[in-house]
């Protein structure tokens, strides 16, 4: 048999055992009932960019950098609209009341539109879809997305870049085509990547990107997260041989080292892995339909860490706003008997939680985001819900759903993707309490 | 530029963003035909497809490619489970499944090669993708989907004739 009929063969054979494949009538409506959310559900595990203290004790610092690297002079910059339009999100907008007052810290951008707290949605369009999102300071952070284009066709990648809390927005270069997330640690240091692409980073603000290999690593792993705190990338990596590893560096190098730590991968189909840092304290959990395993972070070393909702048939998601302040949203018996999000705390570092609380939503992928003890927002199937008061009372903030690279850089902004059809950023400059519709020149 | 109206002409449109139920409509077959070649299980490629489109739905909007984004995410729940079967089976004792009667031996063939280079075969011969689309798929250089394809062949040739 010579090659062209060994093909042949093989190519009959492989087409007649597709032919006796037919999809089963009620697929859509099976894979409705499957689905946690309508359309656009949450990206589980994506908590950005470092913990709000760093970014608060960083910012004096960060800002002078900034103000070196907005100059024209800059190469990477592009400098396009500076007086970016508003977005038509509703009546209920009212973008002239948002003019920015003097303190980035409390700006709202004038590029923004309010977000209804309880009716419609946001349908602003733009040319530019935002996919990830990192701030290293209050005022300057990166958004990684594409021009807009259609479901067959591949869109240019596309990023866009603020030194003024996203008051105004600049084109800059883009990493290579292809890669969904993006982390700044500092204006200079930064990554992105793909689950499946693998890593590259930036070690000149974005200006050139390099593929990052990491030693001893087994070829086919693929990236589950990867964050920046306290002078330190860490990444999460799931490797063939059924386990999850982790990795840091220094930001300012590509001196990536795996720790010795192991963290085991779930039975399920569909791993995810998400980290969480505040400074030098960290968590990971591993997630595949219930939660699995995780690790904690403590100085620079990763030791096993029983995460919680480990026994709750359903998955978790985490969010820090201090190294001791940790919540789980675990969608409790999700696998089993669903009993819908529900919130757990721990107030010392992961250690002990308190009894879940009923959320107020009944499913969503339970993204959630804390500014301090009392301020949580949770992406629900309704909207954003938030509390103010540690968990007593919820009450819908935004009407956006399936958000991803949902946090707050300081305990009073706070930023998220929402994918869905037309995808936008929104952010908050109130501690959660409104949420704005940001519109990209 | 002024139509003969002497109105001028509209911006062009946007393309409609498309609904993620069309796509699933349109991809959910093709991809259970993947997974089924790729698993030789009815029920575990029904059961990976609809959870690769679980996950690629909370990414609708932002996926540069979804197709090519859905086909990764499939064939890596592929990979991934003949990984947990290979567990698995390593501990099992119960006697292996007997011989399915309408068999061929080309199929046969097939599962006897480690899961990569039935991909890639499949994707190559299946779904007639070229080697940097088959790259794109597995995560991996366009040159070991070359040393895939061809290792592939080598193994079928081998058990085909012996």
């Amino acid at each position: 048999m010579n090659d062209d009929e060994l093909t042949e063969r093989l190519r009959r054979t492989l087409e007649d055992h597709a032919a006796t494949v037919h999809a089963p009538d009620d697929a859509w409506e099976r894979f409705q009932h499957l689905a946690p959310t309508p359309v656009a559900g949450a990206r589980r595990g994506r908590w950005y960019g470092a913990g709000a203290g760093v970014l608060a004790a960083a910012a004096a610092i960060v800002v002078a950098v900034v103000v070196s690297r907005g100059s024209p002079n800059h190469s990477t910059h592009v400098a396009i609209a500076t007086a970016p339009t508003t977005a038509p999100v509703s009546s209920a907008a009212a973008p002239n009341a948002l003019a920015a007052p003097a303190t980035p810290t409390t700006a709202h951008p004038p590029a923004a539109a309010a977000l209804p707290a309880a009716s419609g949605a946001a349908t602003a369009s733009t040319g530019f879809w935002p996919k990830s999102v990192t701030f290293v300071s209050p005022s300057e952070g990166w958004v990684l997305g594409s021009l807009a284009c259609g479901v067959d066709t591949t869109c240019p990648p596309a990023m866009r870049h603020t030194v003024d809390g996203g008051r105004t927005w600049t084109a800059v270069t883009p990493p290579p085509a292809g890669l969904s997330e993006v982390r700044f640690a500092d204006p200079e240091d930064g990554w992105a990547w793909d689950r499946v692409r693998g890593i590259w980073s930036t070690h000149d603000g974005g200006t050139t990107w390099t593929r990052v290999t990491i030693p001893g690593l087994a070829t086919e792993a693929s990236i589950e997260d990867l964050e920046a705190s306290a002078g330190v990338a860490h990444v999460a990596l799931t490797q063939d041989d059924g386990t999850v590893r982790l990795a840091d560096t220094p930001v300012g190098s590509d001196s990536w080292v795996l720790a010795p730590i192991t963290v085991t991968l779930g039975a399920g189909p569909v791993p995810a892995g998400q980290l969480v840092l505040q400074g030098t304290v960290g968590w990971f959990v591993q997630v595949d339909r219930t939660v699995v395993a995780g690790a904690r972070l403590e100085g620079r070393r990763w030791m096993p860490w029983t995460p919680p909702c480990a026994t709750v048939e359903g998955p978790a998601t985490l969010a820090a706003s201090s190294p001791t302040e940790l919540v789980a949203v675990c969608d409790v018996g999700l696998w089993s008997t669903p009993q819908g999000e529900q919130l757990f705390v721990s107030h010392d570092g992961g250690t002990t939680w308190s009894a879940g609380v009923r959320i107020p939503v009944t499913s969503g992928g339970g993204e959630v985001a804390v500014a301090s003890r009392s301020t949580i927002v949770v992406a629900g199937d309704g909207g954003l819900v938030a509390t103010f008061d540690g968990g007593t009372t919820w009450s819908t903030v935004a009407q956006v759903t399936g958000v991803a690279d949902f946090g707050f850089t300081t305990p009073t902004q706070g930023v998220a993707v929402v994918p869905g059809q037309s995808p936008t950023l929104v952010t908050t400059h109130d501690g959660g309490h409104t949420w704005t519709t940001v519109t990209f020149p | 530029m002024m139509s003969p109206m002497g109105l001028a002409d509209p911006a062009p449109l946007a393309p409609a963003p498309p609904r993620f139920e069309d796509f699933y409509r349109a991809q959910y077959e093709p991809m259970l035909r993947l997974a089924y070649l790729l698993t030789r299980s009815h029920q575990a490629a029904e059961d990976l497809v609809q959870d690769s489109f679980l996950r690629v739905q909370p990414r609708w909007g932002t996926l540069d490619t979804p197709p090519a984004y859905l086909r990764r995410t499939v064939t890596n729940a592929c990979y991934s489970w003949h990984r947990r079967r290979r567990r698995e089976l390593a501990t099992d004792v119960d006697p292996p499944a007997p011989a399915d009667p309408g068999h061929d031996e080309m199929w046969d063939a097939l599962t006897k090669l480690a899961p990569r280079r039935r991909a890639a075969l499949v994707l190559r011969y299946y779904l007639d993708l070229s080697e940097a689309d088959i790259a794109d798929t597995l995560g991996c250089r366009p040159g070991t989907v070359k040393s895939l394809t061809h290792r592939g062949l080598a193994d079928l040739r081998e058990v085909l004739e012996p």
